[in-house]
C-alpha cells in the first residue's frame, strides 16, 4: 500500500524498461536452448511483465529499506547507541547521503502446461538523501520529516543493464512520515530481532 | 410342441440387435473420454501456433512475480549535519 511519504517506485521505470529487459530474456533462452515454447513465452510476455511488475513494485515500501542502511555510518551509529543508552529521543540533521540498494525480481512464466526457467533481474536504486531530519528513540527512527530524497533505477538482466531513460524522481519529504513502534531499526541486532 | 422357426428366428434377431446396441453403447462410452482428449490437444497445439505468432495476446500466461530485498549499502558522504535532543 502506497502511503503518505511512501516513495512511488512504479514511477521511475516506465514499461518499456521492463519490455526491452522481456525481450533479451526471451533472446537468452532461446540461446541457453530454452526451446521455443520458453521463447514464445517469454516474448510476449514483455508488456504484461511490465504491468505485473508495476504493480508488485507498488507494495514495496522502500524508505524503511534505506533507513536500515544508516546505522553502518559510524555517525549515524553512535546516534542511534546513544539514544539507546539514554532512552530519550534524540533528532538527527542528514547532510548528502548517497545509498545504494539491490532489489531482486524472479519472474516464473507458465503457460500451455509448461514452466519457463525463471528470469532474475536485478534492480539497483541509487538515492540521495538531503538535509533530511530523523527523529530516533532507543536505536529506532520513529520519524522523518523536511530535507528531500532524489531516487534513480537502474533494471539489469545478466550482464545487461536497461537504463530507464528518466530522470531521478525528487520526492520532498515535507512534513515526513512516523513509522509504526518500535521504528525502523538502525543496528544490525534490532533488524534481526525485529526480522 | 411344434417350434415355430420363424420365432426362434425373430427371438435370436431381437437378441443380436439389444447385445449390439449396448456394445454399441459400451464403445461410446468407452470412446468418449478419448476423443475429449485428442481435442484438447488439438485445441493445445492450435493455440501454441498462434502464440508463436508476435503481437498475439497470450491469455493463458500466467505469471508469478516475486521480489527480494537486498541490503542498503552504507550512506557516503556526509551524514549528520546536527544532532540534539528535542527542543
Amino acid at each position: 500500500m502506497i502511503e503518505p511519504g511512501q516513495i512511488e517506485l512504479a514511477a521511475m521505470i516506465p514499461p518499456d524498461t521492463f519490455d526491452a529487459a522481456a525481450q533479451q530474456a526471451a533472446a537468452e533462452l532461446g540461446e541457453q536452448g530454452g526451446g521455443r515454447m520458453q521463447k514464445a513465452m517469454s516474448g510476449l510476455a514483455g508488456q504484461r511483465i511490465a504491468a505485473a511488475m508495476a504493480e508488485k513494485l507498488k507494495q514495496i515500501d522502500l524508505l524503511p529499506m534505506f533507513i536500515q542502511g544508516w546505522g553502518k555510518s559510524p555517525e549515524i551509529e553512535a546516534e542511534a547507541k546513544a539514544s539507546e543508552a539514554s532512552g530519550e529521543p534524540r533528532f538527527i540533521r542528514l547532510g548528502k547521503l548517497e545509498q545504494d540498494l539491490d532489489l531482486y525480481p524472479i519472474l516464473g512464466i507458465s503457460g500451455f502446461g509448461l514452466s519457463a526457467n525463471p528470469i532474475n533481474f536485478t534492480l539497483t536504486l541509487k538515492a540521495e538523501f538531503e538535509a533530511v531530519e530523523v527523529g530516533i528513540e532507543k536505536a529506532y527512527v520513529v520519524q522523518i520529516g523536511g530535507g528531500l530524497c532524489r531516487l534513480a533505477a537502474v533494471l539489469k538482466l545478466g550482464q545487461f543493464s536497461f537504463p530507464t531513460g528518466v530522470d531521478p524522481v525528487e520526492w520532498q519529504v515535507g512534513k515526513g512520515r512516523k513509522f509504526e513502534k518500535p521504528g525502523v531499526p538502525l543496528l544490525p541486532n534490532q533488524a534481526k530481532t525485529k526480522a | 410342441m411344434p417350434v415355430d422357426s420363424s420365432s426362434n428366428y425373430l427371438a435370436w434377431i431381437a437378441a443380436l440387435i439389444a447385445a449390439l446396441a449396448a456394445g454399441g453403447l459400451a464403445l461410446k462410452h468407452w470412446l468418449r473420454p478419448k476423443l475429449t482428449v485428442s481435442c484438447e490437444i488439438e485445441t493445445g497445439a492450435s493455440t501454441l501456433t498462434t502464440a508463436s505468432t508476435p503481437a498475439i495476446t497470450a491469455p493463458d500466461l500466467a505469471f508469478t512475480i516475486r521480489i527480494e530485498p537486498g541490503e542498503a549499502s552504507a550512506p557516503t558522504g556526509n551524514p549528520i549535519l546536527a544532532a540534539g535532543d528535542p527542543a
